[in-house]
C-alpha cells in the first residue's frame, strides 16, 4: 500500500496502474492545449469569481 | 405503528401542520424514527441517529411554539443529512473507515442556518466514501439501495440523502455537489436536487473534496420544498472565503407568474466535426427529454436549439484536473499514513490526483474564466435557461455498475458526469428535477441551468413544470 503511493508520486513506469492513470491524465490535460492561447500573461485564477458576480450585477 | 400519511407530507405541508399545530413536533419526530427504524437498515441508508437529542429538541420546539415563539419556517421539523455536515461534538465519518471517529468542535454554518429557522438535526445519512463517486457504491459502509427498487444505484455521491427522502425516511436532506453528487442521486431516485451557485451556500463545516468545485444544497420531493431550504442555507459567511456578498431574494416569489415567453435553451446536437454535447445519451433518457421539453412549450415556453461554445468542451476534463488535484493535496496525509483504510477504487482515485503538475491544475483554474464568460455570452444571452439530462443512461443496477465485479463498466463510468461536472466548473446553478422513468421502471430526469445567482429562475421554472406534471412516489 505504502509503495502505492511511491509509485504513484514517482510514476513508476513498472507499476500497470501508474501507467493506466497516465493515460488518463494525459488525455484530460491535452484536451486543454487548444485554448491556452486565450488565457492572457496575467490572468489570475480568482477572475472566475469575478465574472460569477458581475454577471449577476448585470441582470438585476 | 407508522403514521404513513404525516410520513408523506412535503417539508412545507409539515412546517405548515406544525405551525398550526395539528401535530406536535414530538408526534412528527417519533414517527420519522419509527420509520426510520422499520425501513432504513433494508436500504443501508442511515450512517447514525440521535434519537435523545431529537425528543428533547422537539419537546423544547413545542414548548416555546406553545408560547408564541416559534423559532422559524422549519420550526420542529426533523431533517437527517448527509454524512460530512460538521456538528460540534459528534462524530462526522465521510463513509469512511478513516473519519469513523472523526469529531470536529465546529458546526457547519449549513447547520446552523436550519438550526436557526428552527430545524431540528436527528441524524447523518451514508455517502459515498469522501463523497468520491457518482454510482453510490462503498466498499466501507456498504451500498445504499434505491427505493424504487433495491436492486438498483442510488447514484452518488449522496446516495443516502437521496434514498432516505425517496422512501420518506426524511422531509430533505442537505448533500453536495462536486462533479453531480446532488443532481446525480436526485436524477436516479425521482428528487429535486439543488446545486446552488459556486458562493451562494457557505462551505464552511461541511467536508471539503475540492474546495474550487464543492457547492451544497438540498435534495427534496418537491421543488417548493428545494427552494424553501435552498432559501434558509443561502448567504454570505464570513468563516468561507469564497462565500459570495450577492443578496438573497425569496426565490419562490415569482412562482404564480407562470413561464409563458421563456426561452429554454437544448444544446444543438453534433455540428461539423465536433461531438455534440447531448450525443452519449440513451435513447430511453432523450425521449423522457423530449417529453419534459413537450410540457415546457405547452406551458408557453419557447424552446429552441443552441449551439455551446467551444470552449465548454474542456469543462469535464478541466474539473476532473481540478478535482485531482484538490482532492489528493487534502487526503495526501492520511494516503501516505493509512492507505489500507481506503476502499480501493476511491484510494485509486485520489492517487491519480499526483499525477497532475501544478501547471496543469493551474491551467485549469484559469481556463474558468475564459470558458465561463462565453459560455454566458454564447449562450444566456441567446436563452433565459438551458435544460439538458443529468445521467446519461438508464439507472444501472448495483450489480453491473460494480466495477470490481464488472470491470466492462468503466466504459460507462467516466461518461456519468458528463452533464453534471460542467456545471461544476462553471460554477453555474443547476436544478435537477424528474422527468419519467425509462423502461426499467426508475426514474430519469433533467437538469435547468442559469445565470449565476438566478435560482429564482430555476425554481419558478420547474415550479410551473411540477404543476403541469406532478411526480409521485412508490407506494
Amino acid at each position: 500500500m505504502q509503495n502505492q503511493w511511491t509509485a504513484f508520486l514517482n510514476q513508476d513506469p513498472n507499476d500497470p496502474e501508474v501507467q493506466f492513470a497516465l493515460e488518463s491524465v494525459k488525455i484530460l490535460t491535452e484536451s486543454k492545449n487548444n485554448f491556452l492561447a486565450k488565457l492572457s500573461f496575467e490572468t489570475e485564477p480568482a477572475e472566475f469569481g469575478k465574472v460569477l458576480s458581475i454577471n449577476n450585477s448585470k441582470t438585476q | 405503528m407508522v403514521d404513513e400519511t404525516l410520513s408523506r407530507m412535503s417539508l412545507v405541508q409539515l412546517s405548515a401542520a406544525i405551525a398550526a399545530r395539528k401535530v406536535s413536533s414530538q408526534e412528527v419526530v417519533l414517527n420519522n424514527i419509527e420509520q426510520l427504524e422499520k425501513s432504513a437498515s433494508s436500504l443501508n441508508c442511515l450512517a447514525r441517529l440521535f434519537p435523545e437529542e431529537a425528543l428533547k429538541a422537539a419537546k423544547i420546539a413545542d414548548k416555546q411554539l406553545f408560547s408564541g415563539k416559534p423559532k422559524g419556517l422549519l420550526h420542529g421539523v426533523p431533517l437527517l443529512h448527509k454524512d460530512m455536515f460538521y456538528s460540534s461534538g459528534n462524530i462526522t465519518a465521510c463513509g469512511s473507515k478513516i473519519c469513523a471517529d472523526y469529531v470536529t468542535d465546529v458546526t457547519a454554518t449549513a447547520l446552523l442556518k436550519l438550526e436557526q429557522a428552527g430545524a431540528l438535526d436527528i441524524g447523518r445519512l451514508n455517502m459515498v466514501e469522501f463523497a468520491y463517486g457518482l454510482t453510490g457504491h462503498n466498499e466501507i459502509t456498504g451500498d445504499v439501495r434505491n427505493p424504487w427498487n433495491p436492486e438498483y444505484i442510488t447514484g452518488g455521491s449522496s446516495s443516502g440523502p437521496a434514498a432516505a427522502v425517496a422512501a420518506f425516511l426524511s422531509y430533505g436532506s442537505l448533500g453536495s455537489d462536486t462533479g453531480g453528487s446532488i443532481r446525480f442521486p436526485a436524477s436516479c431516485c425521482g428528487l429535486v436536487g439543488m446545486k446552488p451557485t459556486y458562493g451562494r451556500v457557505s462551505r464552511f463545516g461541511a467536508m471539503p473534496l475540492s474546495f474550487s468545485l464543492d457547492h451544497l444544497g438540498p435534495l427534496t420531493r418537491t421543488v417548493a420544498d428545494c427552494s424553501l431550504l435552498t432559501n434558509i442555507i443561502s448567504g454570505r459567511d464570513s468563516k468561507d472565503t469564497t462565500s459570495s456578498t450577492q443578496p438573497v431574494p425569496a426565490f419562490i416569489s415569482k412562482a404564480e407568474s407562470g413561464i409563458r415567453g421563456l426561452k429554454i435553451g437544448v444544446p444543438t446536437k453534433r455540428s461539423g466535426n465536433s461531438a455534440g454535447f447531448l450525443d452519449p445519451l440513451h435513447p430511453e433518457v432523450q425521449r423522457e427529454m423530449e417529453n419534459s421539453l413537450a410540457v415546457f412549450r405547452g406551458l408557453g415556453a419557447k424552446v429552441v436549439e443552441i449551439p455551446l461554445p467551444e470552449s465548454f468542451e474542456i469543462s469535464n476534463a478541466m474539473a476532473n484536473i481540478i478535482g485531482g488535484a484538490e482532492s489528493s493535496s487534502a487526503h495526501a496525509n492520511w494516503l501516505k499514513e493509512q492507505p489500507e483504510n481506503y476502499g480501493s477504487q476511491t484510494r485509486e482515485r485520489l492517487l491519480t490526483g499526483l499525477l497532475f503538475s501544478a501547471t496543469d491544475y493551474l491551467d485549469a483554474l484559469k481556463l474558468r474564466k475564459i470558458v465561463l464568460e462565453e459560455f454566458l455570452q454564447d449562450v444566456f444571452e441567446q436563452v433565459d435557461i438551458l435544460h439538458c439530462p443529468v445521467v446519461p443512461i438508464p439507472v444501472p443496477t448495483l450489480a453491473e455498475s460494480d466495477i470490481k465485479a464488472n470491470p466492462g463498466f468503466i466504459e460507462y463510468l467516466s461518461l456519468l458526469g458528463h452533464f453534471t461536472r460542467p456545471f461544476d466548473y462553471l460554477g453555474l446553478p443547476a436544478l435537477s428535477v424528474p422527468a419519467g422513468k425509462t423502461d426499467n421502471g426508475l426514474p430519469t430526469g433533467f437538469q435547468l441551468i442559469a445565470p449565476p445567482f438566478e435560482e429564482s429562475l430555476l425554481f419558478s421554472t420547474a415550479l410551473a413544470y411540477e404543476k403541469e406534471n406532478p411526480w409521485s412516489f412508490p407506494e
